[in-house]
C-alpha cells in the first residue's frame, strides 16, 4: 500500500516537473531549443565515440570524424523531419508524398543551375519555393476532397501515398527528357564557386578568442556539412519563432486544437493549412537542394529519406516540433555508431528497428504527449 | 430476369441464409465457372501468365482485405507478409517437402508470423499502426536482402533463393507450364473465395466486422477485441501466406525485389480500388491493378505504331508511365468513388434492374 502511495507521488512530482518545463518551453522557445540541441549533440558526442575507439581507429574513423558526420546527418534527417512534423501537428495526417517534395525541391534547383544557367545561390530559394508550391500542389489534389468529406486519416495516407508515386514516376520520365539521366549532379564548377562550398577544410585545431581548446586533431569537414547543419538550426528556431511570436503562427496553433472553433474565431483555416503545406514543403525542398549538391540527385533520393524522417518524428514524437530534432539526434547517432562499428550494412535496419520498439514500448515517442489514438 | 433481390420473399430459415437466394445469382456462378474453364482454352500462353498473376494477386488481395477492409486494420506489410510465405515454401522445399505441403507449412508460418506483428495493434491504432506496419515491412525486406538461407551467410549482398525443381503435377513443372499453374491456383483461389464469403457469415466474421465499426461497442457487447483481431491478422497472413506460396512455386528464383514496400502499396491499392470489405472487389481490384500494365502498353503499342512516339523511348519510359498511372489510379478512387469498382458494379446493376422502365 505505502509503495502504491509512493508511486503516486512520484507521478504527480513528475508531472509538475513535466508541466513547468512545457510552460517554460513554450515562452522561451529559442533558449529551449538551443538547449535540446546542444544537450543531443553532446550525448550524441559519446555515443559514436565509444564506438569508433576500440575497433577501428583510422583516419576516416575516428570520435571527431564520426562527430561531424553525425552532426551533418542530423540537421539533414531535421531539416527534413521538421515538415513531417509541422503537417502532423497542424492537420493530424502523415503526408508520406514528403519525400517527393523533397526531391521536387532538389530537381527545381538542379534546373535552375543546370538549365537555365543561373548561379548557385538561386538554387536554394528556387528549391524551397518549388518544395513550397509542389506541397500546396499536393494538399489541393490528395488531402483537401478527402478533408471535405471528413474521410479517415488512413484513406489520407494512402492518398499521400499515391501522390508520392505519381510525383516520383513523372519527375523520372522529366529527367529522362530534360537531362539524359536519371540521376544528375548539380555542375561541379558551380558549387565550388562560393566560398561555403569549397572542398574539405582540414581542422587541426579549435580555437575560442585565442584560446586554444582542442589542439592536434585530425579530421577533415566538407563545408557542406556545416551548411546544412547551421542552415537546419536558423530554419528550427526561425519555425519555433513563427509558432511561438507571429499572428499566424497563434492561428496555426488554434487550428492545430480544434479547426471549426478556429473558423468560428474568423480565422481563414485553409489558409492556415495551405500556409502549412508551403512552410512544410519549403523545408523539404531545402533539404533536397542541400543534400543534392551533397550527393546526387535523382527521382528515388526521397524514399529513403522519407522512411527515416518518419522514423524521427516517431521517436521524437509526431506532434512536438522540438521532437523532430531531438528524434534526428538519436537516428544519426545510432547510424554513425553503427557504421563506426564496422557494420555499415546494418545501417536501414537499425532505424526500422528503433521505429517498431518505439511504437512498441512508448508509441506517443520521448517528447510526445499520451496518444488518443490508442487501441 | 433480375439477378439482385427485390421482390423475393423468404419463408424458411434456410432459404433466408442462402448466399445466392435467386435462381438467376446461381445461373450467374454457373456462368463464371464455364467461364473459368474455357478461358485458357481459348487464349495463348501470354494471357494465362496474366492471368495467373491476376490469380495470384487476388489470393493475396483477399487475405489483406480480410485485415483492412474488414477488421479495419491498416497494414502496409503486405510485402514481408508475402515475402515469409514464398520463401517459407522455397526453404521447405529444400528439404525435400512437396511443393503441396511446403505452401500449407509455409501459409501456417506466415500466420504465426502475422500473430507476432499483430500485437502492435492491441496498443496502436490509425497511422501509428500503418507506420508498425512500415516498420515490420521494412525489417523482413531487409533480412531477406541481407541473410542467405541456404549457407546462413549475412555480409548485406543481395540474395536469391533458388526453388527446387520438385514443383510438379502430373509431369508439368509450375513455373513452366502455365496452364498446370493455372488450375492449381484457380482451385486455391475458389477455395480462399467460399472460406472467405462464408467466413463474414460466421460468429467470428461478424467480430471481425463488429471490432471495424466500433472496436468499444464491440469489446461492451462481449467482443473479446484482443483474441479477434489477433486471429484476423492469423487468417489474414494466412491466405496471404498462401499466396506467397504460389508466387514461389510459380517462379524459378525469387528474391527481394518481389517483397518490397510498393508491393505492399500495390496491394493496398487493389483493395481500395476493387472495395474495401467485399471479398469479390478484391478479385475485381487485383485484376484491374494486373491489366492496368497490359492496356498501357497496348496503348503504347498503337501509338507508337502511328508515329506519335519513339519506340525505344517508349520502352524506357514504360515502367514509370505505368507507376504513374497507379499512383493517380490511387487518388482518383479514393477521390470519386471510395468504395471502389464493387460499389459501381452495384450502381450498374441497380440502374438495370427495373431498365427499360425506371422510374
Amino acid at each position: 500500500m505505502a509503495t502504491h502511495q509512493n508511486s503516486l507521488e512520484w507521478r504527480a512530482s513528475v508531472r509538475e516537473i513535466r508541466n513547468r518545463l512545457k510552460v517554460l518551453t513554450e515562452r522561451y522557445p529559442i533558449i529551449a531549443n538551443v538547449l535540446i540541441i546542444v544537450l543531443s549533440a553532446l550525448l550524441g558526442y559519446f555515443i559514436p565515440y565509444l564506438a569508433a575507439e576500440p575497433i577501428f581507429r583510422t583516419e576516416f574513423n575516428n570520435p571527431e570524424q564520426n562527430f561531424i558526420l553525425m552532426l551533418a546527418r542530423a540537421g539533414w534527417y531535421s531539416m527534413f523531419a521538421l515538415g513531417y512534423a509541422l503537417v502532423f501537428s497542424i492537420l493530424g495526417l502523415l503526408n508520406l508524398a514528403h519525400g517527393a517534395v523533397y526531391m521536387a525541391g532538389a530537381f527545381a534547383g538542379l534546373w535552375i543551375t543546370a538549365n537555365q544557367d543561373l548561379p548557385i545561390e538561386y538554387a536554394l530559394p528556387a528549391g524551397m519555393l518549388a518544395g513550397g508550391l509542389i506541397g500546396i500542389l499536393v494538399d489541393w489534389v490528395a488531402f483537401l476532397p478527402l478533408r471535405a468529406r471528413n474521410a479517415p486519416r488512413t484513406s489520407q495516407l494512402i492518398s499521400s501515398i499515391g501522390a508520392s508515386i505519381f510525383l516520383v514516376n513523372l519527375a523520372f520520365i522529366l529527367f529522362i527528357d530534360q537531362f539524359n539521366a536519371p540521376v544528375n549532379r548539380f555542375p561541379a564548377e558551380k558549387v565550388n564557386s562560393i566560398r561555403a562550398f569549397q572542398g574539405t577544410v582540414p581542422i587541426e585545431r579549435i580555437e575560442v578568442f585565442g584560446l586554444t581548446l582542442i589542439d592536434q586533431l585530425d579530421y577533415t569537414v566538407f563545408p557542406m556539412q556545416v551548411t546544412m547543419f547551421v542552415v537546419a538550426i536558423v530554419m528550427l528556431i526561425f519555425l519555433q519563432f513563427v509558432i511561438a511570436h507571429s499572428k499566424i503562427g497563434k492561428a496555426m496553433r488554434v487550428v492545430a486544437y480544434n479547426p471549426k472553433v478556429a473558423q468560428l474565431l474568423g480565422i481563414n483555416v485553409s489558409l492556415i493549412f495551405a500556409v502549412t503545406f508551403f512552410l512544410s514543403g519549403a523545408f523539404a525542398g531545402a533539404a533536397g537542394v542541400l543534400q543534392g549538391m551533397f550527393r546526387v540527385v535523382g527521382p528515388f533520393m526521397g524514399s529513403e529519406v522519407g522512411l527515416i524522417g518518419l522514423t524521427v518524428i516517431v521517436l521524437g514524437g509526431m506532434r512536438s516540433i522540438p521532437g523532430a530534432v531531438v528524434g534526428s539526434f538519436i537516428i544519426a547517432n545510432l547510424q554513425i555508431a553503427t557504421i563506426a562499428m564496422g557494420y555499415s550494412w546494418l545501417e536501414e535496419a537499425v532505424v526500422f528497428l528503433a521505429l517498431f520498439l518505439m511504437l512498441l514500448i512508448r508509441p506517443q515517442g520521448i517528447l510526445g504527449e499520451p496518444l488518443q489514438d490508442r487501441a | 430476369m433480375t439477378v439482385s433481390q427485390n421482390g423475393v420473399f423468404h419463408q424458411t430459415y434456410s432459404s433466408d441464409q442462402q448466399l445466392r437466394p435467386t435462381s438467376w445469382q446461381r445461373y450467374r456462378i454457373v456462368l463464371v465457372f464455364i467461364l473459368i474453364i474455357v478461358f485458357p482454352l481459348l487464349v495463348g500462353n501470354r494471357e494465362l501468365r496474366i492471368a495467373n498473376t491476376v490469380i495470384i494477386a487476388a489470393i493475396g488481395a483477399i487475405g489483406l482485405n480480410i485485415l483492412v477492409g474488414y477488421t479495419g486494420q491498416i497494414s502496409l506489410g503486405q510485402g514481408a507478409f508475402l515475402a515469409v510465405g514464398a520463401y517459407s515454401t522455397g526453404l521447405l522445399m529444400h528439404q525435400g517437402l512437396p511443393w503441396w505441403l511446403a505452401i500449407l507449412v509455409a501459409a501456417v508460418i506466415t500466420a504465426l508470423f502475422g500473430i507476432v506483428f499483430g500485437i502492435p495493434s492491441l496498443r496502436l491504432k490509425g497511422l501509428y499502426l500503418a507506420v508498425a506496419t512500415l516498420a515490420a515491412q521494412q525489417i523482413v525486406g531487409w533480412i531477406v536482402r541481407a541473410w542467405d538461407p541456404i549457407d546462413g551467410k549475412t555480409d548485406g549482398l543481395a540474395r536469391e533463393l533458388a526453388i527446387p525443381n520438385t514443383n510438379v503435377v502430373l509431369g508439368n513443372r509450375l513455373n513452366t507450364s502455365e496452364i498446370t499453374f493455372y488450375v492449381v491456383a484457380m482451385i486455391v483461389l475458389i477455395v480462399v473465395t467460399m472460406l472467405a464469403t462464408n467466413l463474414f457469415r460466421t460468429h467470428i466474421g461478424r467480430a471481425f466486422i463488429a471490432i471495424r465499426d466500433q472496436d468499444i461497442a464491440a469489446e461492451v457487447m462481449g467482443v473479446d477485441v484482443f483474441r479477434f483481431k489477433l486471429l484476423s491478422f492469423a487468417t489474414s497472413s494466412f491466405i496471404v501466406g498462401l499466396a506467397g506460396g504460389l508466387i514461389a512455386v510459380h517462379s524459378t528464383i525469387i528474391s527481394f525485389e518481389r517483397f518490397t514496400i510498393e508491393v505492399s502499396i500495390e496491394y493496398l491499392a487493389m483493395i481500395i480500388i476493387g472495395g474495401l470489405g467485399s471479398v469479390a472487389g478484391s478479385i475485381y481490384g487485383a485484376a484491374f491493378i494486373k491489366i492496368l500494365p497490359e492496356i498501357l502498353r497496348e496503348i503504347g503499342t498503337i501509338m507508337t505504331e502511328q508515329g506519335w512516339l519513339d519506340a525505344a523511348e517508349f520502352d524506357l519510359i514504360l515502367p514509370y508511365i505505368r507507376e504513374a498511372a497507379f499512383g493517380l489510379a490511387i487518388i482518383l478512387t479514393l477521390i470519386i468513388e471510395p468504395e471502389g469498382i464493387v460499389k459501381v458494379w452495384r450502381d450498374v446493376k441497380s440502374y438495370f434492374r427495373l431498365w427499360p422502365f425506371s422510374y
